[in-house]
């Protein structure tokens, strides 16, 4: 009975993870280089990494960023000003059009600008979507209506989580095989790499696909709000998190408050919270209307959760309409603490590093188990592939997605970064030119791979993709020189140099497994040293 | 700031030192860390490191919680520990040796600083 | 030679019935797949439908037993309607694995649907009241 059962679980996690595995890693890719969505961005942008941090009041800073809201649209339905932080140098604004009565909203509608937060005038910088690409990517795909790509996301996750239960059911030696690696004995040794990397990293595992379910969960599981909301999500958050609904705008028009005033105000009122007196950002609603509004959002985080405080004034009089301090309620800070969990904003730059680690695990944990199907299939095809038989068409079509998948996606995501710093500054739409890139170069890399998957195919892409890591430094070094390691090792920015270090460990690990994919290939070929079977038939290929 | 980043790092030692410790009681791995010890030494040491491990282990949960508290913390020591088993299995594959010398030098220092913060 | 794993190998089998005796352990696997003898056809077909019941069966029993959690937690409404949201994928995991654990296809439905009129009925008897 315990024996059937078990292996109906490796049924399922077999074909749960199999069916999923390559989309799968791109989410988990995309994911954790999530996590240094900020830090990319400025890679990216070249052109600020001289800028020094600011050292300015926020006030000073709102009072900039309310002259350029007031330039650029007077008559929104709101304004956002998110203010410089750690992890991110500009000052940024942001606002809604009001649309006509009737009008079918469109994305076309928000609008956004860096400033600098000294002078409030706009930052020239070339234009690119940054670490956001690889944020919206996590999740929404790309190419795809946004709907349908996150059902798709939250489809893989439920058979992630699906596939992490099932694997821990099936792995009988969780805690004797807990550090055991033997590398160079084919299935042996994919097993162990999909073990370790799934055990060791596997509170993570869990954690992050149960958060990033949860993350989306009012589109998967929308029937309490169906039942005690009648379907209205908006009533259901307001509810939640206690919120007034923004007024509707009444039309008469009537000056606006003193904003920078509002921000000194509520850094007194906040004085001496958890996490500093900070805002984090704030929204004016319906700007220079008699109905304005304005809310503040405190920065900072009380243990995992972020701070949730916040202020709400009359944004004619300047009265303070409306406080949300800290939660209470163990529901709401369960659910703020998982998405911050998944989210990582509460870590600290080591603690980052630690879920970047984990998110690389789980990448490879992916990769390992795709590859591990097939390693195992093709000893099941032993007497057909030495009977000179080709594989079967279900072998093939694995072999070539999984060599397109996992080793054209270091190709693909290094191209990114080669197409920021090689495009030409003025192209036509040059932000979303940088994403074609790295579509067409994964379209390529899967197109080489269904045409001959093979261990050739293989150690050529791995070459490629690892070189292509390796040489990102010096191509930032070459093209833009300002930012080359050397300078930024000194006088920063600090994430400029980390990011050209861990592409280069990247590209470094990346040529590693390239020369071990050579390197048992030859052995293969020498008959004295008794090659496992399957590495041998990967020649037939 | 300098100080507590060290904090961060004893965070990880302890991690890693916990780990080996467990690792030093396990059949595959007892060889690859024991190496150079006499063998009635040998059994007592088999028994006893791997129920020292969970004393690093908590001191490493302590030191989390205390430098982040109760939320973060945990998460940083379920990071630390992840971190610190990637790093020995690694090593206990591609190089055993220095596997037991970076245990060795952890626990080294782990004495070090504990005496040292008696002192001070 | 390939030294063949003692335990803990992720098994792809289940489809088709094995010769050889290794598969030994596995072949009542076979036979819980399917409740119409041992037919590679009739074995394909309880498979899939086990899948169907995974994906779709389980998935209708998450959504009513979350919307009848929502209404019966002992909490706010919007904290029941979170809370059982939280649970959602906790319930659906659960029951996924319920289905490929369970000694037929037929079950596996079983199991699904009849908690899930259960609850239909009830919510829609709540909401007529209401």
């Amino acid at each position: 009975m315990k024996d059937a059962f078990r292996a109906s679980m490796a049924w399922v996690h077999t074909w749960a993870g199999l069916l999923v595995c390559w989309v799968l890693l791109l989410i988990f890719a995309a994911g954790t280089a999530s996590y240094y969505r900020n830090e990319i961005t400025l890679w990216m942008q070249p052109e600020l990494h001289a800028i020094a941090p600011s050292q300015d009041s926020q006030a000073h800073m709102a009072e900039r960023a309310v002259i350029a809201l007031q330039q650029r649209s007077p008559d929104a339905k709101q304004w956002f000003i998110g203010f410089p932080n750690e992890r991110s140098q500009g000052l940024q604004i942001f606002w809604e059009d009001k649309l006509p009565p009737g009008v079918e909203p469109t994305r076309e509608r928000f609008h956004d600008e860096m400033l600098n937060p000294d002078t409030g005038l706009p930052l020239e910088v070339r234009e690119t979507k940054g670490g956001d690409f690889f944020y919206r990517l996590h999740f929404d795909l790309h190419y795809l209506p946004v709907t349908l790509a996150r059902w798709i996301v939250g489809f893989c996750a439920m058979f992630m989580l699906v596939a992490l239960i099932t694997g821990v059911i099936i792995h009988r030696r969780i805690f004797k095989d807990f550090f055991t690696f033997r590398p160079g004995k084919g299935q042996r040794s994919w097993l162990d790499a999909h073990n370790i990397t799934g055990v060791l990293a596997l509170p993570y595992h869990l954690m992050i696909t149960y958060t990033g379910l949860m993350l989306l969960m009012y589109l998967y599981m929308p029937t309490p709000i169906v039942v005690a909301y009648q379907g209205n999500n908006q009533a259901f958050f307001g509810e939640l998190f206690r919120e007034e609904p923004a007024p509707e705008p009444s039309g008469r028009p009537a000056t606006l408050t003193s904003i920078a005033g509002l921000v000194t105000e509520a850094q007194r009122i906040w004085q001496g919270a958890e996490g500093g007196a900070n805002v984090d950002h704030m929204h004016i609603n319906n700007p220079n209307d008699a109905a304005a509004s304005v809310s503040l959002d405190k920065a900072g985080n009380a243990g995992l959760i972020e701070s949730g405080m916040s202020l709400t004034f009359d944004g004619v009089s300047g009265k303070l309409l409306h406080e949300v301090d800290a939660e209470q309620r163990a529901v709401v800070q369960t659910a703020t603490a998982m998405r911050s969990l998944h989210e990582a904003n509460f870590a600290q730059p080591l603690l980052r590093a630690l879920f970047f680690i984990s998110g690389l695990g789980g990448c490879l944990m992916i990769a390992s188990g795709a590859v591990l199907w097939t390693v195992k299939k093709r000893q099941a095809q032993a007497k057909r592939l030495a009977s000179g038989l080709p594989p079967t068409w279900g072998l093939r079509l694995v072999e070539g997605l999984n060599l397109g998948a996992i080793a054209g996606l270091p190709i693909a995501f290094a191209t990114f970064f080669w197409a920021n710093r090689m495009l030409p500054m003025g192209l036509a739409a040059r932000e979303e030119w940088e994403i074609h890139c790295v579509f067409i170069a994964w379209a390529a890399v899967l197109l080489l791979a269904q045409w001959r998957p093979g261990r050739h195919m293989w150690q050529l892409m791995l070459w490629l993709g690892g070189l292509m890591w390796l040489a990102l430094p010096v191509l930032n070094a070459m093209l833009t020189p300002q930012s080359a390691l050397l300078t930024t090792l000194q006088h920063g920015p600090v994430a400029v140099a980390g990011f050209d270090i861990t592409a280069m460990l990247l590209g470094a690990a990346i040529c590693f497994a390239a020369w071990r994919t050579g390197k048992v290939r030859s052995q293969v070929r020498n008959p004295q040293r008794s090659a496992p079977p399957e590495l041998a038939e990967t020649e037939v290929a | 700031m300098m100080k507590s980043t060290w904090l961060y790092l004893v965070t990880f030692v302890l991690a890693y030192l916990g780990l080996a410790s467990l690792a030093y009681g396990m059949e595959r791995h007892h060889k690859q860390l024991a190496r150079g010890h006499a063998s009635s030494v040998l059994a007592a040491l088999k028994r006893a490191i791997p129920v020292a491990a969970w004393a690093w282990l908590f001191a490493a949960l302590y030191l989390a919680i205390r430098l982040e508290g109760a939320g973060p913390g945990s998460v940083l020591w379920l990071g630390n520990l992840t971190a610190a088993a990637m790093l020995l299995a690694l090593l206990l594959t591609y190089a055993p040796a220095l596997a037991r010398g970076l245990a060795m030098l952890s626990l080294s220092l782990i004495l070090i600083g504990m005496l040292g913060a008696y002192w001070v | 030679m390939q030294v063949y794993d003692e335990g803990n190998e992720v098994s792809d089998t289940g489809l088709v019935p094995r010769k050889s005796g290794q598969a030994q352990r596995k072949s009542d696997l076979a036979a819980r797949k399917s409740t119409s003898g041992t037919s590679a056809t009739g074995m394909r077909w309880a498979v899939f439908s086990r899948v169907m019941a995974a994906i779709i069966g389980a998935y209708v029993l998450t959504l009513l037993s979350i919307a009848v959690l929502a209404l019966v937690l002992p909490m706010s409404r919007a904290e029941s309607v979170l809370l059982s949201m939280l649970l959602s994928f906790l319930i659906y995991a659960c029951a996924v694995l319920w289905v490929f654990a369970t000694r037929s296809a037929w079950r596996a439905w079983g199991g699904m649907l009849l908690p899930s009129l259960l609850m239909a009925a009830g919510l829609g008897l709540w909401w007529s009241v209401k």
